[in-house]
């Protein structure tokens, strides 16, 4: 995964939460790319990896997502997204979905290799771990199940926030504890995830942090609202939000 | 032991209100996670253990019939008596057809998962015979009329006052909430049990087809007394128990040790090969070992599904499982709770019975970080979903509300055009039903996930906003 | 290797098929040697199921973690598996004469009201003169030669006194071999167990066990019908996570190491001070 010769030019994945529910974390995105010395573009036939399709069980629908995916992305020379479950889509399950059709799977396996999750794209490809980036206040952040387990993306997150202007890091308790959602789990067993998320919600405010980042979009959106809808006062965050913003910038 | 799994959402979602039950298995899983990481950082090298262990477990199961036949002709050697039982109802009528020869009255039993999956206990007490659960955990759910909830601490769910409680109504003795009195209480009971028992009936951790050997682990003391009181010893054993050597053994005895409660060893470790011999003033006269298949042979003939067969029983998995940890081990149905719960009861009983259960899972990956022989359970459960839509044996009930919309997004998502018309009418509906910013309706599932979330805001996606941003130079 | 060779070994062939013989009459009625109600049928599942797997087959001897299973050298102090048997909260003593053995023996006696204590029918017990020092302390010491009163003493006293074949220092591990004459009971039924070993008999590390237990397999008459590995005393946190010691098995195990110098043979004689 280390960079052999840096790309300079970036497609962004935007993940379909991110699309209609987070655009201004797209947004973060490209601007900490284009910061970063990239020439970004954005592919607009994209829509979905399949993700919900493919941990439902309906994997002949997510094979069908997945084969325009791998359309869309096939010129890439490298493909950021700011999420770490859709990037294990693609780069665990699209070859498992292509298991039978070797054409495809080479296909896959190769865009696997260049596609990456924003904080591991900053850190272990380019190198870089200071965006100059300032965000006064104290948070704490949450290691997405999908990030830290299914990537291995843990350090990453942690060294570019540690150089951010202002902010300081704390720690919570069971830091690594999955937040409940689980996509499809949280609509089938909706009680039991409610108590798991509030769990995270409880560890996150007793933590003393007045902001709550993640680097995924689904934790995000999963423990954010319940922190609002609770009349809590942590904000929720996603780690490109944080890393995009600089002194003298409006804040959101 | 009666099938319940069809109701793991009742249960599981009745058992996500009780904070008294999450407590207590959050507590206690935290103990056991801090124990095993204990255990395991003692070691020079955990994680080349693991594969370790992983690699016996392949090797031993891809070598199965040579090792079953090599186990039965050592343990007939040493004298026991090798059964062989395809079923549970072929295994209990091979245990009651031996109670009945030996003129049986009064069983001990070790704790035994397997025991639960034929449902033992029951066929017993239809005929008549008296059986003692002995470890301690088992006794209180025993007489508590329960299954246990908890692979290694099966009454984990109950709390002092209501083990109090429950050996002052069954026992008669006077109510404390003392756990050494009340520990004290079950071994004077248990004591006269033991002693004047015709049968022990235990399962098994290993069988070494080298030497033909049992291997027991305990804490309690209750598995050597079962094994050495009476007259008859009988071990129910699954055929995937069975690994080669003496070093195999050695491989997997710290993995389990370690990863069940962090210690170097079992206080007491029995290897038993055969009866008692000549000379010997204690020990049982017959030893009986029952090879239980009931389902591990087509398990293993399934290529994604053979590993769940590698299970130690560690109990590992259970103790990080963030859902677990929510709805206790009686919402899972059956025998099996936790993460390999999912797995095993989906496998071992008829295919698609348990529908809901492969979804009773956030695919976290906590197990896999902690199994011993390293199972991806993650890995298996989507399997289990994806027989339960594709697979003409496995297929579940056709979920009109879960069908739709997942085929109406994949056929949107591969029509770009269609799909951002798609989200610009979702702002659309949203501005109609929610003009003032409140949700005036929603389709069920998605309000139900509303309750204490704020339902999120379709905003104007990124796709529109992408050309402005590109010109406006960022 | 059986300690002491207390009973003659039984090395000629036609005994073993003699004590075979003798077993098979005591399981009663013997059908064909196995039981076969569905065995092949099984088997051939099973193998039908393997089929097409090109995994590597049976077991791979595991050989780099290579502590020997030799016995380690007398002179190696016993630090290590003190530290381990008392973090197990059981009690270890080294005795160098035969006075710390009766001090020793007199405390535990006094603390735990012994009366009634049964011992193995062991050459080593019976060459430090158990019975002679607790009898002096007003002891009642059994060694149950008929079967019925094996249970039933061990279940009644409060002392079992045992030798072992092997004490691992690495966990405190004790191992047990039944025999004719060491009964299971013994460790088992009594609520403090005593354990005498010798230096002799110590072993490095838990990876010696294979070894150990496969030296014994291969002797003539194979292994014994119960080995036992103890480490610690019988416990269990099954009611709400709180310790409890003693729930079945014995609630404290005291581990008495002979010094290399310790004269066996030479029973120490009660002096005015030592005498109860």
């Amino acid at each position: 995964m280390q960079g052999k010769k840096s790309p300079r030019k970036v497609s962004l994945f935007i993940p379909c939460l991110v699309e209609h529910f987070l655009p201004r974390v797209g947004e973060a995105t490209a601007r900490i790319l284009t910061r970063a010395g990239m020439e970004v573009e954005y592919p607009d036939r994209q829509t979905c990896c399949g993700q919900m399709q493919f941990k439902t069980g309906y994997q002949q629908e997510a094979r069908k997502m997945a084969r325009h995916f791998l359309r869309v992305f096939k010129d890439s020379e490298a493909v950021v997204a700011p999420s770490g479950s859709c990037v294990g889509m693609v780069r665990h399950h699209y070859p498992e979905l292509f298991r039978d059709e070797a054409l495809l799977l080479k296909q896959a396996e190769a865009l696997g290799r260049r596609t990456y999750e924003l904080t591991e794209f900053l850190v272990d490809v380019l190198g870089i771990v200071d965006l100059g980036a300032e965000w006064p206040g104290k948070a704490v952040y949450h290691d997405s199940c999908q990030v830290s387990r299914v990537l291995g993306v843990r350090e990453q997150p942690r060294m570019l926030l540690s150089r951010v202007h202002g902010l300081e890091m704390v720690e919570m308790e069971h830091q690594e504890t999955c937040c409940g959602f689980g996509g499809v789990f949280s609509l089938e067993f909706p009680a039991v995830s409610e108590k798991i998320t509030g769990d995270k919600a409880s560890a996150v405010v007793k933590s003393g942090a007045g902001f709550m980042i993640s680097a995924e979009p689904s934790c995000l959106l999963n423990v954010g609202l319940y922190l609002e809808k609770m009349g809590e006062h942590v904000k929720a965050l996603h780690i490109a939000e944080v890393l995009a913003h600089q002194a003298g910038e409006p804040w959101n | 032991m009666e099938l319940r799994v069809e109701e793991i959402k009742q249960k599981a979602a009745e058992a996500a209100r009780n904070e008294v039950l999450h407590q207590t298995l959050s507590t206690a899983g935290d103990r056991f996670v801090a124990l095993r990481e204990a255990g395991f950082s003692q070691l020079n090298d955990p994680e080349g253990l693991r594969i370790r262990g992983r690699k016996v477990k392949e090797r031993s199961l891809a070598d199965l019939p040579r090792l079953l036949r090599l186990l039965e002709k050592k343990v007939t050697d040493a004298g026991g008596v090798v059964h062989w039982a395809k079923d549970a109802a072929e295994a209990r009528s091979i245990i009651l057809d031996l109670a009945d020869r030996y003129g049986v009255k009064t069983v001990v039993k070790g704790k035994s998962m397997m025991t639960e999956e034929i449902g033992l206990n029951r066929a017993f007490s239809r005929k008549g015979i008296e059986v003692w659960e002995t470890d301690l955990g088992e006794f209180i759910v025993q007489l508590a009329d329960e299954i246990p909830s908890h692979i290694i601490a099966p009454a984990i769910h109950k709390n002092k006052e209501e083990v109090a409680r429950l050996f002052c109504e069954k026992l008669g003795v006077p109510y404390t909430v003392n756990p050494e009195e009340l520990t004290m209480v079950a071994r004077r009971t248990l004591r006269e049990k033991f002693l004047g028992a015709d049968m022990g009936i235990t399962g098994g951790n290993m069988l070494v087809a080298e030497t033909g050997t049992l291997v027991l682990f305990e804490n309690e003391g209750n598995i050597r007394m079962s094994t050495s009181l009476p007259r008859v010893h009988v071990a129910l054993i699954g055929i995937e128990k069975v690994v080669e050597s003496w070093d195999d053994f050695g491989v997997l005895l710290t993995l389990l040790s370690r990863s069940a409660a962090g210690q170097k060893m079992p206080t007491y470790l029995s290897l038993i090969t055969g009866p008692r011999k000549p000379g010997e003033r204690d020990g049982p006269e017959a030893f009986h070992l029952v090879l239980l298949d009931n389902g591990r042979s087509r398990i293993l003939g399934d290529e994604v599904f053979r590993e769940s067969l590698f299970c130690l029983r560690c109990g590992a998995c259970l103790n990080v499982c963030p859902v677990y940890k929510r709805i206790g081990g009686h919402s899972y149905g059956w025998v099996y709770s936790g993460p390999i719960g999912i797995l095993l009861n989906s496998e071992l009983l008829p295919p698609g019975s348990a529908r809901d259960l492969p979804y009773a899972s956030t695919l976290c990956g906590a197990c896999v970080e902690v199994c011993p022989v390293m199972i991806d359970h993650p890995k298996l459960i989507l399997e289990f979903r994806r027989r339960l839509v594709e697979d003409p044996v496995w297929k579940g009930r056709r979920v009109l509300s879960r069908i739709v919309p997942i085929k109406i997004y994949a056929w949107i998502s591969v029509r770009p055009v269609l799909f951002r018309f798609a989200g610009s009418m979702a702002r659309t509906f949203q501005a109609l039903l929610a003009p003032s910013g409140e949700w005036k309706w929603l389709p069920k599932a998605v309000a139900r996930w509303g309750a204490e979330r704020r339902v999120p805001w379709f905003k104007r996606p990124f796709s529109s906003r992408w050309k402005k941003l590109k010109t406006s130079g960022k | 290797m059986v300690q002491e060779a207390f009973f003659q070994p039984l090395e000629k062939a036609e005994d073993i098929r003699q004590m075979k013989r003798a077993m098979s009459s005591i399981n009663g009625r013997r059908e064909s040697r196995v039981v076969s109600t569905h065995r092949d049928q099984m088997l051939s599942r099973i193998e039908h199921s393997l089929e097409g797997i090109e995994e590597e087959r049976g077991s791979k001897p595991v050989d780099e973690t290579a502590s020997a299973s030799e016995w380690i050298p007398d002179d190696i102090p016993w630090g290590e598996a003190k530290k381990e048997i008392e973090a197990l909260s059981d009690r270890f003593y080294e005795v160098k004469h035969p006075e710390d053995m009766r001090r020793i023996l007199e405390d535990l006696v006094r603390e735990h009201a012994v009366a009634l204590a049964v011992r193995w029918e062991h050459p080593l017990l019976e060459r430090l003169g158990i019975d002679r020092i607790l009898g002096d302390m007003g002891v009642e010491i059994r060694v149950p030669s008929r079967e019925e009163d094996w249970k039933a003493l061990s279940a009644k006293a409060q002392l079992g006194i045992t030798t072992a074949e092997a004490l691992v220092m690495e966990s405190g591990t004790l191992v047990l071999r039944t025999e004719a004459g060491l009964g299971r009971s013994t460790s088992l039924l009594p609520p403090v167990h005593l354990a005498f070993i010798q230096p002799s008999r110590r072993l490095k590390d838990l990876a010696a066990l294979p070894r150990l237990i496969r030296s014994w397999a291969n002797e003539p008459q194979g292994l014994p019908s119960a080995v036992t590995l103890i480490t610690g005393h019988s416990c269990t946190a099954d009611i709400e996570l709180t310790l409890v010691s003693g729930v079945h098995g014995p609630g404290l195990v005291y581990v008495i190491g002979l010094s290399p110098g310790y004269d066996v043979d030479n029973e120490a004689v009660p002096t005015a001070e030592h005498q109860v």
